[in-house]
């Protein structure tokens, strides 16, 4: 009775595992896909209305995909407390947290810390460019981070309750 | 702390005039707290590492702080009043220049950041111009390298230098000179040109002037007319954003950075004023725009950088504005007492001294 409990716990544990593995690598294109679109927000913003940052951060998190929320609505509220952060310090400080609850790779993760130290620095112009170079890195990623998808999360899906079962019938 | 506060209260009231009453005393009790305000304000914009300096220098210090400066590679310089001091290390005031602070690239770039709200990309316009307007009216002047596009200034980059000038309203600045400047007898504004030089509180009085001609003067039984100003450099107004920061009257419109000239006539056609005031006349342009508004019965309140008429007799375009004895009022002022001291109000076609002495 006791071994039959444990191994259903070993295939329940296994399972669970491998639906993780599988969910990360369906998650991860999806949050690219929405950091990119939530950057263009920010070039509009940026090119046609030049709303100071704050503001235009603001806005993007009003409107963006809840996955790249956070990142928009900290970064504003930190330069909207007036103690003297820049743009950079506070988009810094926030990445540092939001990376936590992201599945991004520490690659696609220094392409936005390296966005975040131009941000509002320079005129519009060199601001389109930085937004559009990022954007652009990030597509990239986004279409090998699509291959990924394609080839693993099926297989984890099962992997994880095949190599459990695997293990309970030679244990057992 | 309160005791230094009083006595520096007292000693303001005292500079104005010989006996202060309750009400003035009050006044002036107001004033110093939103001298206090304006610093700290300013005080808010700098990089952490100079702002955490300026916070350790005890408040009554920095009342009279009209300017900060900040200069790339040479030492942070503060304009109190008529001196001019560096900050030490450990936030001291010194008039030993050498034991000041230096200024670096950081602490401009970051600034220049804070001021931005990081958005440089949104401040084109105020690149251009050398000159942004901060919340509450203050402003910061810009140096740098000048990029230009088809022989027009296109924008500054390498930042060298940042001027903060804190700009405070004095309530009452005026009070003294209403009386002279509408006339008795049908409550008309006389044309008025104050004559200063640099730092004197001209504009602070010119301000003052139009925020008591808008409002309306009932111990001098003057209801308040329409004012139209033209506030070229934003100095006036202080505008953020096209909003005003300042109490310039209910019956004030503002023209926001505009050219003078155009914005005068503008003004004329647009907002039927019956007082058109504007900052530092001087082109050509100018006088002709004071001509039409003339012919179309609108008073104008304007200034003058100089010291005396003597000296503005010698200028091209101001001379044939006295000459013509378009002005029915000359207010001169000068740093004689501090600012904003009332050395003579003249009238203008007879060139008598109307209050205090003036010699031609």
């Amino acid at each position: 009775m006791l071994k039959l409990f444990g191994a259903l716990l070993v295939v329940i544990t296994g399972g669970f595992i491998g639906f993780g593995i599988a969910e990360k690598y369906r998650l991860r294109p999806l949050q690219l896909r929405a950091i990119q679109s939530s950057l263009m927000m920010l070039q509009t913003e940026i090119s046609y209305t030049a709303t100071p940052l704050p503001e235009a951060l603001n806005r993007v998190a009003a409107r963006c995909e809840f996955s790249a929320k956070e990142l928009f609505a900290e970064t504003a509220r930190g330069l909207q407390k007036k103690q003297g952060l820049t743009a950079s310090e506070a988009w810094a400080s926030t990445l540092l947290n939001w990376q936590k609850k992201t599945v991004l790779k520490p690659g696609e993760l220094s392409i936005l810390h390296n966005l975040g130290e131009v941000l509002g620095t320079s005129e519009r112009e060199e601001q389109i460019k930085h937004l559009l170079l990022a954007r652009e890195q990030l597509h990239e990623e986004e279409v090998k981070a699509e291959k990924d998808r394609s080839k693993n999360e099926t297989m984890w899906k099962y992997a994880g309750l095949l190599i459990s079962l695997l293990i309970v019938v030679i244990i057992y | 702390m309160t005791t230094v506060n009083f006595r520096s209260q007292i000693e303001m009231v005292r500079k104005t005039n010989g006996y202060p009453t309750r009400m003035e005393k009050l006044k002036q009790k107001a004033n110093f707290d939103v001298r206090i305000t304006a610093s700290q304000e300013v005080i808010s914009y700098l990089t952490p590492r100079v702002r955490r300096l300026m916070e350790t220098i005890p408040a009554e210090e920095l009342v009279e702080l009209e300017e900060i400066r900040m200069r790339l590679g040479r030492i942070l310089l503060l304009r109190i009043g008529t001196k001019e001091l560096g900050v030490t290390l450990d936030g001291r005031l010194t008039t030993r220049l050498e034991e000041g602070v230096e200024m670096t690239t950081e602490d401009l770039h970051k600034t220049l950041q804070i001021v931005s709200q990081s958005s440089i990309y949104a401040l084109e316009e105020e690149f251009r111009n050398g000159f942004l307007t901060l919340p509450g009216g203050h402003r910061v002047g810009l140096v740098g390298q000048t990029v230009l596009e088809k022989g027009r200034i296109k924008t500054l980059k390498y930042i060298s230098g940042l001027n903060f000038r804190i700009g405070r309203q004095v309530l009452g600045a005026a009070d003294r000179i209403m009386a002279y400047l509408i006339n008795p007898q049908n409550r008309s504004v006389y044309h008025t040109l104050l004559i200063s030089p640099p730092k004197a509180g001209k504009t602070t009085l010119l301000r003052d002037i139009i925020r008591q001609l808008s409002n309306g003067i009932p111990e001098l039984g003057f209801p308040g007319v329409n004012v139209g100003l033209v506030d070229e450099r934003s100095e006036i107004a202080g505008c953020y954003a096209g909003v005003s920061q300042k109490e310039i009257g209910l019956r004030t419109d503002v023209l926001d950075r505009c050219p003078k000239a155009k914005g005068m006539i503008m003004l004329l056609r647009s907002m039927s004023p019956q007082v058109v005031a504007t900052d530092e006349i001087g082109r050509r342009e100018d006088a002709e725009a004071i001509e039409d508004l003339l012919n179309a019965g609108v008073t104008v309140i304007t200034t003058v950088h100089g010291v005396s008429l003597v000296d503005l007799r010698m200028r091209p375009v101001i001379r044939d504005l006295i000459t013509q004895k378009i002005f029915e009022r000359f207010v001169l002022l000068s740093y004689a007492r501090g600012p904003g001291t009332i050395e003579a109000i003249i009238d203008g076609r007879t060139e008598r001294p109307l209050l205090g002495q003036y010699v031609t």
